[in-house]
């Protein structure tokens, strides 16, 4: 296998035009088919890749010139939502934009839907505000829902309820009251959802007020839910095609078996269907909301997928008990498990009825499924705690009263059952009233605690401002020792300063004294040289007088060796002499005269 | 499968081209979001990994009936979703089937899909085709990211699942499925020279 340089070989062709590819393939790899192959379909898998999520898709020249996309908010296999700038309003918008391989037939289909939607108009739906195909991709803009957050000092994003933990009951209530309320409003103009679940609900951040998004568009299967995606399936009924549509875990069971395709909600009995579904969907989301997870699951035992479940005579997991293990108030219980009820005969006929139920729920008010007299009497009591209290001492009054006055024992007797029934309702008034006391002790113990973190917080604040202080004080210290080391510093230098000071004015003194020692010494040099000078004549004086005295001893050497000499000679000369003289007289002696003449 | 020949054209080596890179796409991006003809084609999965494809395949085609076997197939599934219950009654005769060449392309995206599943397997397993000429810089995490992919998650949370960058993300999804489209080509006979 090649190494990296392979690759970067790759990615400088895949900057040339996609006709120049082979080209330079069999330029950069002349001996290697296979390998040129390979290339090839590399390259042109990459150039065909997939859609970069990150970077935001044109939506045309128009709409490009009047949306700022900034901020993908989701994504999913068939679209993606954005963040967006409305130029021209000069307000924030979102967009959903569809991918442009979409079926055009599904995109025309949630395009018709997203234009119905936009007649609607609601608190609790999210207004769809322009429907529009640009440069090839279909687009829905609308609202955004945000709010400003104070803490932040910026504009926060709604979130779906999908991704957000309610904080009670009584708020999973109101979410739910929300959402009936949008979708009814949206009944009102013959545009139904039938794809209702948590995911389709936006929560505002700081007023956590629930709006209904994504109107139609799971007919077609282009929701942006990539978790629970929207199916659509159509096939064969009885009684002519029928089609599947929605997210398998939260259909209603009918909507799993298959519709009609010619469902027309202006036909009473198809329009009582439509809201049947929608009344499902809003149970399904307060049952996901409650217990956390969807009313269908995949069952693994019998290998059936959601949708399967959905379709058979299963019924969801009964409803008792939250995530958080709490139970579920029963009043509540049945409101929901009357608008998820298998049967879409048996529901609320509207999603307004759940709405109104679920504003009872909430006020305190008994539901029309709350018969029970006790009940009743019960939650009048807890809205009308007082004049519950003065009813109860009116009847016990009368009571007495009647006793004295001597009523018959039969009207005794009646009395003390009502005296007991009462009892009754005032024993469950006080089992309610000890609730609601042991809640509002919860909640008062719920605000001690958050007193108590506040306090702990400003005692942390106060601790911190006290620490701040602290090192303010530390780094003052700090400081100041800086400043003195610094001061001691600056005195140190100006010490060893003045003393350099002086030590140059030594320098300059030594030098001076060194100059004149010089000179003294070049001076005595002088007188040196001078004695040494007059010392060398002297010497010369010597040694040429040595030489005279011994060139004269050498003359007298030589007049002595010649007077010597001459001695010699003259010695010689009168030894010779006195050999003649000897030699004479001989002769001159007799005898000696006749041999001398023969001779 | 087409299998190229030596006087191929290039406008027939591109088509070839866009049909495999379509293909791979198309079977990774399937992600269970169920039209009709995804559903069948999950049950014709599941006809296929009953067995009865590899045992046809060893008829001669003319012997196989593929849709008779499928249709049988679909139809005990709906008796075995029956027996959990009441359901509106979908009678036999009126289930109806794609003709035998829909159900082939069919029973081919149905084998593509797990081929891509277990190439992206080995891959998670830090194995890479011997065949392959060009480099994969993380073999490992290449295929996390096609198995996350594959199984419809988006890319921010593929970036976030496996602590890289949405572009690094992003770039091991091109990469992984650049991957699958040359093992597919060589598979098809492009590219496959030693």
């Amino acid at each position: 296998m090649i190494g990296a340089p392979l690759r970067i070989q790759l990615a400088r062709i895949a900057q040339l035009p996609a006709s120049e590819w082979e080209r330079s393939l069999a330029q950069e790899f002349p001996d290697d088919a296979s390998l040129r192959m390979q290339a090839l379909l590399w390259l042109h898998a990459e150039k065909a890749g997939p859609e970069l999520e990150g970077s935001p898709p044109s939506l045309g020249e128009a709409a490009d010139e009047r949306y700022e996309l900034a901020l993908l908010i989701d994504a999913g296999a068939t679209a993606s939502v954005w963040q967006a700038f409305d130029r021209r309003l000069g307000r924030s918008v979102a967009i959903k934009v569809f991918r442009d391989h979409s079926e055009s037939e599904a995109i025309d289909q949630v395009l018709a839907e997203a234009r119905a939607a936009s007649d609607v108009v609601s608190e609790h739906v999210v207004r769809v505000l322009d429907v529009q195909y640009g440069a090839g991709r279909p687009y829905i803009v609308m609202e955004l829902v945000s709010e400003y957050d104070p803490d932040k000092g910026d504009v926060v994003l709604g979130r779906d309820a999908s991704s957000l933990r309610p904080r009670g009951v009584d708020e999973v209530a109101r979410w739910v009251m929300h959402v009936a309320r949008g979708v009814h409003e949206a009944h009102l103009r013959n545009v139904f959802h039938r794809d209702l679940k948590p995911k389709n609900v936006l929560l505002t951040p700081n007023s956590r007020r629930a709006r209904v998004t994504d109107f139609g568009l799971a007919v077609s299967g282009t929701s942006a839910d990539a978790t629970h995606p929207a199916i659509t399936l159509l096939k064969r009924g009885p009684a002519g095609p029928v089609s599947v549509r929605g997210t398998p875990e939260y259909m209603a069971p009918e909507q799993a078996r298959g519709l009609p395709l010619t469902l027309d909600a202006r036909s009473a009995a198809d329009r009582a269907t439509l809201v049947a579904i929608d009344v499902w969907g809003i149970g399904a989301i307060a049952y996901e909301l409650l217990t956390g997870a969807p009313p269908w699951l995949p069952r693994r035992a019998d290998d059936l997928s959601a949708w399967e479940v959905a379709a058979s005579s299963a019924r969801p997991e009964p409803l008792q008990r939250r995530r958080d293990g709490d139970r579920i108030p029963p009043r509540l219980r049945r409101v929901i498990e009357k608008a998820m009820a298998i049967d879409p005969g048996a529901r609320y006929a509207s999603a307004a009825a759940v709405g109104n139920e679920l504003s009872a729920f909430l006020a305190r008010r008994p539901t029309t499924l709350d018969h029970s007299h006790a009940l009743r009497i019960g939650l009048w009591s807890r809205r009308n705690p007082q004049l519950a209290l003065t009813v109860l001492v009116a009847l016990a009054l009368i009571g007495l009263a009647g006793g004295l006055a001597g009523v018959t024992r039969a009207r005794v007797l009646r009395l003390r059952g009502e005296r007991d029934a009462l009892d009754r309702e005032v024993a469950a008034q006080k089992i309610e009233q000890t609730r609601l006391s042991a809640a509002v002790t919860r909640s008062r113990d719920e605000l001690d605690d958050t007193r108590t973190k506040l306090a702990h917080e400003r005692q942390n604040l106060t601790s911190l401002e006290k620490s701040l202080a602290d090192e303010r004080s530390s780094y003052q210290v700090l400081f100041e020792a800086k400043e003195q080391a610094l001061r001691t510093a600056n005195a140190t230098t100006r010490h060893m300063l003045e003393q350099l000071d002086a030590a140059h004015r030594a320098q300059r003194i030594a030098q001076r004294a060194r100059a004149a020692l010089e000179q003294t010494v070049a001076e005595l040099q002088r007188e040196l040289d001078k004695h040494e000078k007059e010392r060398e004549k002297d010497r010369e004086r010597v040694r040429r007088e040595r030489d005279t005295v011994r060139a004269e001893r050498d003359a007298i050497r030589k007049e002595r060796d010649a007077a010597v000499a001459a001695r010699e000679l003259a010695e010689k000369q009168l030894g010779a002499a006195q050999a003649e003289l000897e030699r004479v007289r001989r002769l001159a002696e007799p005898g000696n005269a006749s041999r001398a003449s023969r001779k | 499968m087409a299998q190229p020949n030596e006087d191929m054209s290039d406008s027939e080596m591109a088509a070839q081209f866009e049909r495999i890179i379509r293909r791979v796409k198309s079977s990774m991006k399937y992600r269970g979001s169920y039209s009709t003809r995804d559903i069948l084609g999950s049950l014709v999965a599941r006809w296929l990994h009953s067995g009865e494809w590899d045992r046809l395949k060893l008829l001669p085609p003319q012997e196989r009936h593929i849709g008779e076997s499928v249709r049988r197939f679909i139809l005990d599934r709906i008796d075995q979703l029956r027996r959990h219950g009441e359901r509106h009654e979908l009678p036999d005769d009126l289930l109806a089937l794609p003709d035998e060449a829909a159900l082939i392309e069919m029973i081919e995206f149905a084998e593509l899909r797990a081929w891509i599943a277990a190439r992206i397997g080995e891959l998670e397993a830090g194995h890479v085709d011997p065949r392959l000429k060009i480099p994969l810089v993380n073999a490992q995490e290449t295929g996390r990211a096609l198995r996350l992919h594959i199984n419809g998650r988006t890319q921010r949370e593929i970036a976030s699942e496996l602590g890289i960058s949405l572009g690094g993300a992003n770039k091991r999804i091109v990469e992984g499925t650049n991957y699958l489209v040359v093992l597919q080509g060589i598979e098809e006979g492009l590219g496959s020279g030693a």
